[in-house]
């Protein structure tokens, strides 16, 4: 049986309507409800509750450290010191930088080479079933690992990085503080001072060097390196973005407060209302995250040509599944229980070809340029794409049915991007915006 | 009569009436020679699996009829498209959750009345959202608990809306045959 929302409107001082509701057994039609200038019937109410609050961000049983501060602290010394990289120069804070909402503003990321998509922005990065805009990680700490030795990203190795730590006595304390004593490395035979396997390049002198060390040496440095992954995590996993003007709002909806109902626009919400109907956003961008977290092909057309041939989750999946570092691996601190479940069961068909994943709508105002490639600049941009699917890729495989040109009017588009203006969340706090005095808790 | 539990849907579907009747098995002769997989709407649901050739299923003795696990209780039964196989299953934990992981219980039988669990079956589980022109991003497996017993790992449905999910199930002979279920994810 149904439960139905009654809906009881009221009037506030002036001319502001505001309503609060309760769940009754009661099955008489609810009529619409009217908010500012915005009607909304019981329905779209219903949805709207489902938007938020943001719960606290799930537990990653794959990272036992998750949750400890000291591994926090660890992982946001680590993300804004260059010395982790292979020219002393580049640190996560490089491409995400707090500054700019945790992106670069560029299109494409730049660090010593050029990537071939846009830097994620991190806000509530915690949520995510898949890291990457193709999925090809499926845990958090996980995907720290690919940008710390990409040649075009950190183009360091975990050999240097497990030296660095060594080095260094307050880096030192601290990984030894959450993850136990670092092995002896001074033995520069068994330990040299760079290395990494480099699966397309056996003549790479960083591979060499790898391949010289003894298999148990190896597995020690590796595991080093995944603990910097897990640091990274726990200091990554308290960038939320969750106390918006639109989270007040709908708190004022349950309340019956029409202050908390004012949070937003009228624009806002006309524009919530398209978002939840005409324009059909929220079939993807769904729950309060806005993401279903999975992929799909939205057919933007590439930056340059060169770039048409990203095969996105078609590829991550053949990624993610031969990983070393799943959460089905022997890094994963639940190898066999629910952290295993994700990589275990997927499937890879050719509907995956060009998909990408549905970023959370979270903080978008503050995280331009736009999609995989930053191809829109600006969110006018991406709507009047979504409004006509001009230039859309052509697919080869089978189109994404629920991808139609909606066909807005300026008129909603403004209201649309009033809506997603209302979800900017600007209370992180300060702290986690810079370096740590040091890498240790005191 | 197997009920069918159905929940309705919404929108009318043309091809969801060609569904319900074949579900219900309404030609009940056992088919002659080739497997079927039905195929309901949009891109075809392709199970992974090399479907032996058909061969002519043997005679079986009637067997006593068991009393079905899950009779009224939360267990949606539906037979397969030529009368086959009777599949039940329920969610792990009640409820199908949108977006999140879950395991299916299932009962398989050979027949639609007298009822034999058929084991050593093999059982594939798919789904497509005909509105959306995709179907599951996971291949979910399937494993033997106790003879006619089956618990199916890794399920997903991960977008709310209108879901048919399909049972195909093979046995120890390689007849396969497709039960069809159609379900709204709210
Ligand atoms: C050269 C710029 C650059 C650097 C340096 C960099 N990133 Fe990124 N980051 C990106 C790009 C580009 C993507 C998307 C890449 C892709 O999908 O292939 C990304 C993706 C991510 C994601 C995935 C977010 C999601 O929602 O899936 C996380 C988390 C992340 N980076 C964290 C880090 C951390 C931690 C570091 C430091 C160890 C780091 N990044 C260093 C550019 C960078
Ligand atoms: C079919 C599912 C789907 C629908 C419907 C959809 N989106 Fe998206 N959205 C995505 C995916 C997938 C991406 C990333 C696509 C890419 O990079 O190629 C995305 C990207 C975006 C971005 C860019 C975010 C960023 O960080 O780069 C914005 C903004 C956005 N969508 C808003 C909307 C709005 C507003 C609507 C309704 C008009 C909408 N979306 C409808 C799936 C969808």
């Amino acid at each position: 049986m149904r439960r139905r929302l009654l809906l009881l409107a009221a009037a506030w001082l002036s001319s502001w309507p505001f309503l609060s509701w309760a769940a009754s057994g009661q099955d008489s039609p609810a009529p619409d409800v009217l908010i500012g200038t915005v009607q909304f019937s019981d329905k779209e109410l219903a949805r709207i509750l489902t938007l938020s609050p943001l719960p606290d961000p799930p537990s990653d049983p794959t990272n036992a450290v998750e949750d400890d501060p000291r591994a926090a602290r660890l992982g946001q010394w680590i993300f804004f010191d260059p010395r982790f990289s292979g020219n002393g120069e580049v640190s996560c804070s490089t491409c995400h930088l707090p500054s700019r909402s945790w992106t670069d503003g560029r299109t494409v990321a730049e660090a010593t080479g050029v990537l071939e998509r846009h830097t994620m922005s991190l806000w509530n990065v915690a949520y995510n079933r898949w890291f990457f805009w193709d999925g090809r990680a499926d845990t958090l700490w996980s995907q720290a690992l690919g940008p710390l030795e990409d040649p075009r990203e950190h183009a360091g190795s975990r050999l240097q990085y497990a030296h660095l730590l060594a080095a260094d006595a307050q880096l030192e304390r601290a990984y030894e503080d959450v993850f136990g004593a670092l092995p002896e490395l001074g033995d520069e035979q068994r330990f040299p001072a760079a290395g990494r396997p480099v699966l397309d390049n056996e003549q790479d002198p960083l591979h060499v060097a790898w391949e010289s060390m003894r298999p148990a040496d190896q597995e020690q440095v590796t595991r080093i390196f995944t603990n910097l992954g897990k640091a990274l995590a726990a200091y990554q996993r308290q960038i939320l973005s969750r106390s918006a003007p639109f989270d007040l709002f709908v708190e004022g909806l349950r309340e019956g407060n029409g202050r908390k109902q004012r949070m937003i626009t009228d624009s806002a919400r006309r524009g919530l209302k398209l978002f939840l109907d005409k324009a059909r956003c929220s079939i993807c961008h769904t729950g309060p995250n806005f993401t279903d977290m999975e992929f799909h092909n939205n057919r933007v057309p590439p930056l340059e040509d060169e770039f048409s041939a990203d095969q996105g989750r078609y590829r991550g999946i053949e990624l993610v599944m031969q990983s070393p570092f799943n959460g089905a691996g022997r890094y994963s601190d639940d190898p066999d229980g629910e952290g295993a479940v994700k990589v275990s069961y997927l499937r890879r068909t050719g509907h995956n070809y060009q998909e990408f994943k549905t970023p959370s709508l979270r903080n978008v105002a503050a995280t331009a340029p736009y999609m995989h490639q930053g191809q829109f600049a600006r969110l006018e941009d991406v709507l009047h794409y979504y409004s006509t699917l001009e230039n859309a890729m052509p697919t080869h495989h089978s189109a994404e049915k629920i991808l139609q040109p909606v066909g807005l009017s300026q008129v909603e588009m403004s209201d649309l991007i009033s809506f997603l203006e209302s979800l900017t969340d600007t209370s992180l706090p300060a702290e986690l915006l810079s370096p740590p005095p040091t890498p240790h808790v005191e | 009569m197997v009920p069918l539990a159905l929940l309705p849907r919404p929108r009318s579907l043309a091809l969801s009436g060609l569904l319900l009747l074949s579900a219900c098995g309404a030609d009940r002769s056992r088919p002659e020679g080739a497997a079927s997989l039905s195929q309901v709407g949009g891109e075809p649901e392709v199970v992974e699996v090399d479907l032996e050739p058909a061969v002519q299923p043997p005679r079986r003795p009637s067997v006593e009829p068991v009393e079905a696990p899950g009779e009224g209780s939360d267990f949606r039964t539906a037979t397969s498209a030529a009368g086959r196989y009777t599949v039940r299953w329920r969610p792990v934990g009640g409820e199908v959750p949108n977006n999140r992981h879950f395991e299916l219980d299932v009962w398989l039988y050979r027949g639609t009345e007298e009822l034999e669990p058929l084991s050593g079956a093999r059982l594939y589980v798919s789904g497509w959202m005909p509105d959306h022109g995709h179907g599951l991003v996971v291949s979910p497996k399937a494993s033997e608990q106790e003879p006619g017993h089956y618990l199916v790992r890794g399920m997903l449905l991960h977008m709310g809306g209108f879901w048919q999910v399909f049972f195909d199930v093979i046995d120890a002979n390689g007849i396969s045959e497709r039960a069809a279920f159609e379900l709204e994810l709210p």
